[in-house]
């Protein structure tokens, strides 16, 4: 029998990496005044910074709120944005830094409650029957529960991880704590979600 | 390798933060072990399904999502400028009110020093008074501060009596 491990995309990776040296080109034109270059900048993460924050904060008008703070935030400190790190690594850590000065002014980063029961929404399937319609929500109802139960700091790498594709030495940087601490997390996230999720096992292949 | 340590490690595989050599450990026994490889699966389809959910979840910034942002830089951008004239207009404003309270406090006494630099430039006798009719300012003052009243001036404009009281309190 032979394993099926995915490998890297790299299609993915030479994208990443044009959008590396795309993102100094807007930053430098933004230095020298050019204010559509920020703009630009905000069209091309917004989303992914709003998921992020929407993620650690579980709350999306307060992701909303937050993310553009950090723009904000970004705009009047470009100055000090040094080119020798990413543009998207030095973004996510004001969003970062935003979302822990945010749950610390009102307490919940202990634990944030779960509240979208009320909340339908559909697995992209080929017209699934209405016992597997029910299987499903219930698996993304469970999965939500699950995501929002994990601990801030392992639900905040799972998603910088899975999500993001950030690297480990990425999400330290971005969280300020060490590699080891990132993977630790990580390997803590996917032990609970396994643990949380396993009634669910079957469902999907899981 | 045994299969506790090959489960352990599964999470890391193909992520870049394994050795190489541990890597290809794993993967040698995830091609021969059975248990373990449905393991691998179904460790990457609870990751697939999360995943997929988190982002069926996620927010849309929304058409006016830049337009939010740039309304506050430039809100950020007025509230900057007017620090930029605030902050010396309120420390000039404070500086006045403290002229003001100051030469209040003084009294006419303010306008003395002065008076009595360019009076000390004469090389005259000077002596300060608030109300030189006042018997007690005149005493109090006149060895505390220059004038803005040459003795000779002020002496003139006293009766006898005040000259006798000043001769008098100068001597105790």
């Amino acid at each position: 029998m032979k394993a099926v491990i995915p490998l890297p995309d790299e299609k993915c990776l030479l994208k990443q990496e044009v959008e590396i040296v795309e993102d100094i080109e807007l930053v430098r034109r933004f230095k020298k005044g050019n204010e559509s270059a920020f703009t630009e900048i905000v069209n091309r993460y917004n989303k992914r910074l709003l998921n992020t924050a929407k993620v650690i904060l579980n709350n999306e008008d307060d992701a909303m709120d937050l993310t553009q703070e950090a723009f904000v935030k970004a705009y009047f400190n470009m100055k000090g944005f040094r080119e020798d790190s990413s543009l998207y690594t030095w973004l996510y850590r004001i969003v970062y830094n935003l979302c822990i000065s945010h749950l610390r002014r009102k307490k919940i980063i202990s634990f944030i409650s779960f509240d979208h029961d009320d909340e339908v929404m559909e697995f992209h399937s080929s017209e699934p029957g209405p016992e597997k319609e029910y299987e499903r929500k219930e698996l993304r109802r469970s999965v939500i529960k699950a995501v929002d139960a994990l601990p801030f700091k392992q639900r905040t790498v799972f998603t910088l991880k899975q999500i993001d594709g950030l690297t480990h030495g990425e999400i330290a940087e971005i969280m300020g704590i060490t590699e080891g601490a990132v993977k630790a997390s990580y390997f803590h996230a996917i032990r609970k979600l396994q643990c949380m999720l396993k009634n669910h096992g079957e469902q999907y292949d899981m | 390798m045994i299969c506790k340590h090959v489960i352990d490690l599964m999470p890391f595989l193909n992520d870049g933060s394994l050795a190489p050599k541990i890597e290809k450990e794993v993967m040698e026994h995830l091609a021969v072990c059975e248990n373990c490889h449905s393991e691998y699966h179904k460790l990457n389809n609870m990751i697939k399904v999360v995943c997929e959910t988190i982002m069926e979840q996620a927010p849309v910034p929304g058409s006016k999502y830049v337009e939010m942002v740039t309304r506050r830089i430039k809100k950020k951008k007025a509230e900057r400028t007017t620090a930029l004239w605030a902050v010396p207009a309120a420390a000039a404003i404070l500086f006045a009110v403290f002229l003001g309270t100051y030469s209040m406090f003084l009294g006419n006494d303010g306008a003395g020093l002065m008076a009595g630099k360019k009076h000390t430039n004469h090389g005259q006798t000077s002596i300060v008074t608030n109300n030189p009719s006042s018997e007690v300012d005149l005493t109090y003052h006149s060895f505390t501060t220059y004038a803005n009243v040459s003795l000779d001036d002020m002496l003139n404009s006293m009766d006898e009596n005040e000259i006798e009281a000043l001769i008098g309190s100068e001597e105790r």
